[in-house]
């Protein structure tokens, strides 16, 4: 378990996973015998038995490219998807068999479904889910009130969904979705198709929920911004399983194996370019150096010892690779282990 | 009564998105009336040349045609979701209403509304008060057992619509179904013998959307009043049953979705 203070667990998964039967096109079947034969099945695999647990209060990203199992997950734990094996509970409700119960204390936002009826306005669809949750009305407009405010959805509940820009719609499904009180928060890719002043509004409400009300939020996302600015901890699933499981900063220190050391000269450094295995050097101005360093191959801290003895240093700084070459690098993974399979 | 606030609220929704779009409503009601109005014409000029047929007259055809009208306009008006279930499944778009509390399928039913069911439901009512010389016992009837063939409509929808979570793509087999309930429904009874009235009474069940609510506006009889009640029952159970088991098949889908 990564970053996770509260000892309550919120979600826990044992040896889930989830297979779909589909046709097996690789098999002939010519003319008219389409008709009536049966095409022989395969087993897909979805979700390969997983297994991890999230404590109440985390933020945590689940993260992996495409087909990693992340939306057939995130189905499971909402009741969405019954699995084929295993087990799983989100607040002690099995999601699946205590459907009712659970969806009083969870909400989902999916970034490419809307829940809010597109031709009236988000009050509406307030008022609509403050009966489908069976909330009391008073305190249901003083929560609406409360969420608008904070949303800044001033100006925006009375026009029809349908007229509202995609991040002024989104703002407004995070704030419906909180209309009962949800003690965990799922959001698939939410920040999908929204521009950059859209995307920040939208970490800084969730990251806030998080922090300020301790909703416990389970974001799936290809975006790194998404993963960084709004998560203390990632799950990286891959083919249907975990392979990483732990802090983002572990992620991105360990998960890509190179730094980048940055310096800046106080006297032009005039030698030849520093060559060693492993390490990539470029020379930005006279005065400021990059090298990339692949620390499979050699430590960095060898990498800075030879260079303080050659080069005249004001100032240096080591950085992790940013979270898109972190995250690209998980998604190439994928698609060379795909290739040799 | 939670449960009853919920359909209203649902209801009030569907209805404020129809009045948001008039012409297209008030188009569609008229052209359903115009619609239903052309079949009873047709059966008024066919009984002035056969006064009955096989004890049937216009009378009868007029009480069948207000029933269904009205029972059909209903069920797609107030439950059209139960009538697009098919399609729903098969492009995985109940994620929606299975992360909401309440029952998917009441959902599901009351979340759509067909605008030309009002069209529908309005033709029956006209008919029966205008055509069918009703005493006020048989408006209080024919209310009762409208209501009754509206949940058996809307339950048989249910019920073929389902079959996409064992078929992927249901929608011209459930179309099928439910407008072969009708074309039986609105033809006389006594049409029908045999294995095909068996058909009519189970696997298309014209016989308790039509026949027995016309034979009790004729004449009251508590035996098949209760025949009718448990058919009522039956097809509830059946709906509900084959909807349930097949959720669990249920794949979901990642269409990117608008709830209009």
């Amino acid at each position: 378990m990564a970053t996770g203070m509260r000892s309550e667990i919120a979600v826990s998964l044992q040896g889930l996973s989830r297979t779909f039967e589909r046709p097996d096109l690789g098999v002939p079947i010519r003319g008219l015998r389409r008709l009536w034969t049966r095409r022989p099945t395969v087993e897909a695999v979805a979700l390969h038995p997983t297994t991890f647990h999230v404590n109440a209060g985390e933020s945590v990203a689940f993260i992996g490219p495409n087909g990693a199992g992340k939306s057939t997950t995130i189905k499971i734990l909402t009741g969405i998807l019954h699995p084929t094996t295993g087990m799983a509970t989100v607040l002690g409700h099995v999601p699946w068999l205590d459907r009712d119960a659970l969806s009083r204390e969870i909400a989902t936002v999916f970034g490419q479904k809307s829940q809010l009826w597109y031709h009236l306005p988000a009050r509406d669809s307030f008022t609509l889910l403050t009966r489908i949750h069976d909330l009391d009305a008073d305190l249901a407009r003083r929560r609406a009130g409360a969420l608008c405010e904070r949303f800044g959805l001033e100006g925006l509940l009375d026009r029809p969904v349908r007229t509202l820009s995609l991040g002024e719609r989104m703002r407004c499904e995070v704030a419906a979705a909180l209309l009962h009180s949800p003690r965990i928060l799922f959001l698939d890719e939410p920040t999908i198709g929204l521009d950059v002043i859209a995307r920040q509004e939208l970490r800084s409400i969730i990251r806030e929920l998080n922090q300020r009300d301790g909703v416990t939020v389970f974001l799936t996302s290809h975006d790194a911004g998404d993963v960084e600015r709004v998560c203390d901890r990632a799950i990286v699933i891959h083919t249907g399983r975990v392979v990483f499981d732990g802090s983002i900063e572990t992620l991105r220190r360990d998960f890509v194996r190179r730094k980048t050391i940055s310096l800046e000269l106080s006297s032009p450094f005039t030698g030849e370019s520093p060559i060693m295995s492993g390490v990539v050097s470029t020379q930005l101005t006279p005065m400021r150096w990059q090298f990339q360093v692949d620390t499979t191959v050699v430590p960095a801290e060898t990498v800075l010892a030879g260079l303080i003895g050659r080069m005249q240093i004001a100032d240096l700084t080591i950085t992790d690779p940013p979270m898109e070459d972190v995250i690209a690098a998980i998604y190439g993974q994928a698609s060379s282990s795909e290739a040799v399979s | 009564m939670n449960v009853v606030r919920f359909t209203g609220a649902y209801v009030w929704a569907n209805l404020r998105i129809t009045l948001a779009y008039r012409a297209a409503f008030f188009s569609a009601v008229l052209g359903m009336v115009i619609n239903d109005a052309i079949w009873v014409v047709f059966w008024w000029l066919f009984f002035t040349r056969f006064p009955s047929v096989d004890g049937y007259g216009f009378r009868d055809i007029v009480i069948v045609w207000s029933i269904c009208a009205t029972a059909f306009g209903l069920a797609v008006g107030l439950a059209g979701g139960a009538f697009t279930l098919a399609s729903r499944i098969a492009r995985g778009e109940l994620d929606f209403y299975l992360v909401l509390p309440k029952p998917v399928i009441l959902h599901l039913v009351v979340s759509r509304m067909d605008t030309s069911g009002w069209g529908d439901a309005l033709f029956g009512v006209a008919v029966f008060a205008f055509l069918a010389s009703p005493t006020p016992m048989d408006a209080v009837a024919f209310v009762g057992l409208s209501l009754i063939a509206t949940t058996i409509f809307v339950s048989y929808a249910i019920a073929v619509n389902s079959l996409a979570f064992w078929t992927g793509r249901a929608e011209t087999l459930s179309d099928q179904l439910i407008f072969g309930l009708i074309t039986f429904a609105t033809y006389p009874e006594k049409l029908f013998t045999g294995a095909v009235k068996v058909v009519l009474y189970t696997v298309v069940p014209a016989g308790f959307v039509a026949y027995i609510p016309v034979s009790l506006l004729h004449e009251w009889d508590w035996g098949w009043a209760l025949v009718l009640l448990a058919g009522t029952i039956g097809s509830i159970s059946v709906a509900v049953t084959t909807f349930t088991v097949g959720l669990r098949r249920y794949q979901s889908g990642n269409l990117t979705a608008m709830r209009a």
